[in-house]
């Protein structure tokens, strides 16, 4: 095991920031009153009625997983050039939170989709895109299960994640490249002014609600490392 | 009628997944915690016994 050549992370059980409590509690109220924003005020699609609504939770989960994946890509990159146990931590938090948030958003596709479309899935660009994400870091956690020996792991995960975040660009563009169902790339600016203000307030709920979980994530991650590190040093010199 | 049906189950949805996804995170924390003190706790106790005194440090 070459474990000792990355560069170790902090003591693991010191006390969480007082900040991430703090934004715990505000994302949680920020995240009611923008749904409240979304389901109560703003008004019903002309054609969709009240199915339009879905697009509050639906754009920002895909969002919000873009981002998680971009930080997935950033802190790939800084491992394999600094060795950097932090930045092997942080992907894989944030690798778990973009998969999450990319499920949820099939999810909510899906229920979109049944009553416009007519169908719960069709093999569509986008939505082939995004379950083919979907499943590139299904098995970056998977992989991250099974390789034991935490270099190994930090550097095939690395290469996986890189691989896998530049798959976004393909997700987000694939409604012009092909021909598709699904609407081109929604944004305040391409939206109804009256939905606007709903889009962006849940589109922040969201990213405060990932920053959040990204801070919970990787401290658990912290202090499960340092029990493998300790239980690895303690197999080691029983062996010896 | 319907439509508002599909409305409902996307916010429960939303909020099932996010709320389990946070549980499953705190539950993870909580039991890695335990685990690294629990790998802790025989150094402090090795540490102990070596005081001059103390129970588990032997007869002599």
């Amino acid at each position: 095991m070459s474990a000792t050549a990355v560069q170790p992370i902090g003591p693991a059980l010191e006390p969480p920031a007082r900040w991430v409590r703090w934004l715990g509690w505000g994302a949680l109220l920020f995240f009611v009153a923008s749904q409240a924003t979304g389901v109560l005020i703003s008004p019903p699609d002309r054609d969709m009625g009240h199915l339009q609504k879905i697009m509050y939770v639906h754009v920002p989960a895909a969002w919000t997983s873009f981002i998680a994946f971009g930080v997935v890509l950033v802190a790939s990159i800084a491992y394999l050039w600094k060795r950097s146990e932090r930045a092997d931590l942080v992907a894989a938090s944030a690798a778990e939170i973009g998969t999450v948030l990319t499920g949820l958003t099939l999810a909510l596709g899906s229920i979109w989709g049944k009553p416009t479309w007519g169908v719960w899935w069709t093999w569509d660009p986008r939505l082939t895109s995004t379950a083919i994400t979907f499943v590139i870091f299904v098995g970056y956690l998977a992989l991250r299960a099974f390789v034991d020996d935490p270099e190994r792991r930090a550097r095939w995960s690395a290469v996986v994640g890189i691989l896998g975040a530049l798959n976004v660009p393909i997700v987000y563009m694939s409604v012009k490249w092909w021909r598709t169902i699904h609407q081109l790339q929604s944004s305040p600016s391409t939206v109804d002014s009256e939905y606007a203000l709903a889009l962006r307030l849940n589109a922040f709920a969201f990213l405060f609600i990932f920053v959040y979980l990204l801070a919970r994530r990787y401290r658990a991650a912290k202090v499960e490392r340092a029990t493998e590190a300790r239980q690895d040093a303690r197999a080691l010199g029983e062996g010896a | 009628m319907q439509s508002n049906a599909f409305v409902v189950a996307a916010y429960v949805l939303t909020w099932v997944v996010l709320g389990g996804y946070a549980a499953y995170v705190w539950r993870r924390f909580v039991r890695a915690e335990r685990a690294l003190r629990a790998e802790e706790a025989p150094r402090h106790v090795t540490a102990r016994a070596g005081r001059p005194g103390h129970e588990l440090g032997g007869a002599a």
